[in-house]
């Protein structure tokens, strides 16, 4: 599979990591050129883009519209829903993943931002907490 | 009309003095209370601190019951995201983003969304300003593709008519005033020296336009 993973913090590195091991082609952009470095040191056939995964152009040099998926994971949810949209409406992306930073922000991740599948590490957190919490009362 | 604007920068701000003046319920939602700030003590309508897509927050200014929203942060993917959400979830019939990158309008406008590119526009008024001082550009529309400029016919081309400055797809004469007052031109409307002309003319062909009506 083709996989573009747009935000290269620990999250989208981890992510490319497991990817390329697993042999999938993988391309990540992000826009801190300290990240990009780190990132281009993890793996030789990992493709890393330096730049904004919102900007048409620089998805476009990520080859977006031949992705099988893609997988929105920068710190901001404005930004990953964006690049879902876009992913989603106007480049075709077979599947599409987003990370969820702020659980008031639930929401809007959905079909209407072409979001087919979320991450939020906060509500993973207290689902587990409260399963925790129940079982033991 | 109850309007929500989103983002108290300088557009915000300038927008809602202008909308309360005119006597409309205005609503402003920004994160910064010191961007809040920029409304001034007289200012009539209400302000909300928080995100532009925060649901809370958009429920507390009203978004329910608003005529219009207008998302003009200063990120492009707040205002998309706000907008979207005014215009899919709570059905605000008119909605408008202030998006400053001008493929990104381009694309969201195919969406849906309809966008303002202020960058495109402001590099379009500079250029018209710079490029082609022998004109005046009256209007531009979209993101410049098309603008309405005007010159005043010189005494070399009183008696032509209008439709001799035309140039399909490129040049298209639209109105004439003389002496305070305006005709369309039609097929055969003769020009004359002193008459202001407007048409509609790509940006490619602005220079030409110019050209041929140099005196």
């Amino acid at each position: 599979m083709f996989i573009i993973i747009c935000g290269g913090g620990k999250v989208g590195a981890n992510l490319a990591t497991r990817l390329t091991e697993e042999g999938h082609r993988t391309t990540v952009i992000e826009q801190n050129g300290d990240r990009v470095e780190r990132l281009a040191d993890l793996f030789s056939e990992l493709h890393v883009i330096h730049g904004d995964a919102c900007e048409p152009v620089i998805l476009e040099t990520a080859q977006v519209s031949q992705a099988d998926a893609i997988a929105a994971v920068t710190g901001d949810d404005e930004d990953n829903l964006v690049v879902c949209l876009l992913a989603r409406r106007e480049y075709n992306v077979g599947t599409t993943a987003a990370r969820i930073n702020d659980p008031r922000n639930e929401w809007l991740f959905d079909a209407r931002f072409g979001v087919d599948h979320t991450i939020s590490s906060t509500r993973m957190m207290a689902e587990v907490l409260t399963r925790e919490v129940e079982s033991r009362s | 009309m109850k309007v929500l604007i989103a983002g108290c920068g300088r557009v915000g701000a300038l927008l809602a003095t202008h909308l309360s003046l005119e006597g409309h319920d205005i609503a402003v939602i920004d994160q910064d209370r010191g961007a809040l700030s920029r409304l001034g003590a007289g200012f009539p309508g209400t302000t909300h601190r928080g995100k532009v897509f925060d649901r809370s927050t958009l429920e507390a200014a009203d978004i329910k019951h608003a005529d219009a929203f207008c998302a003009v942060t200063s990120g492009d993917n707040s205002n998309v995201v706000a907008a979207k959400i005014a215009k899919d979830i709570f059905r605000v019939p008119r909605v408008v983003a202030r998006i400053y990158e001008p493929r990104r309008a381009e694309i969201y406008r195919r969406l849906g969304i309809p966008a303002v590119s202020s960058v495109a526009w402001s590099a379009n008024e500079l250029l018209a300003i710079l490029a082609h001082p022998e004109v005046t550009v009256d209007s531009t529309f979209g993101d410049g593709e098309v603008r309405l400029v005007s010159v005043e016919v010189p005494l070399r081309l009183d008696g032509r008519t209008s439709e001799q400055l035309a140039i399909p797809g490129q040049i298209m004469p639209v109105a004439i005033v003389r002496s305070g007052r305006s005709h369309l031109a039609a097929p055969g409307t003769r020009i004359q020296q002193g008459d202001i002309i407007y048409a509609a003319v790509t940006p490619q062909s602005a220079d030409q336009f110019a050209e041929m009506l140099a005196p």
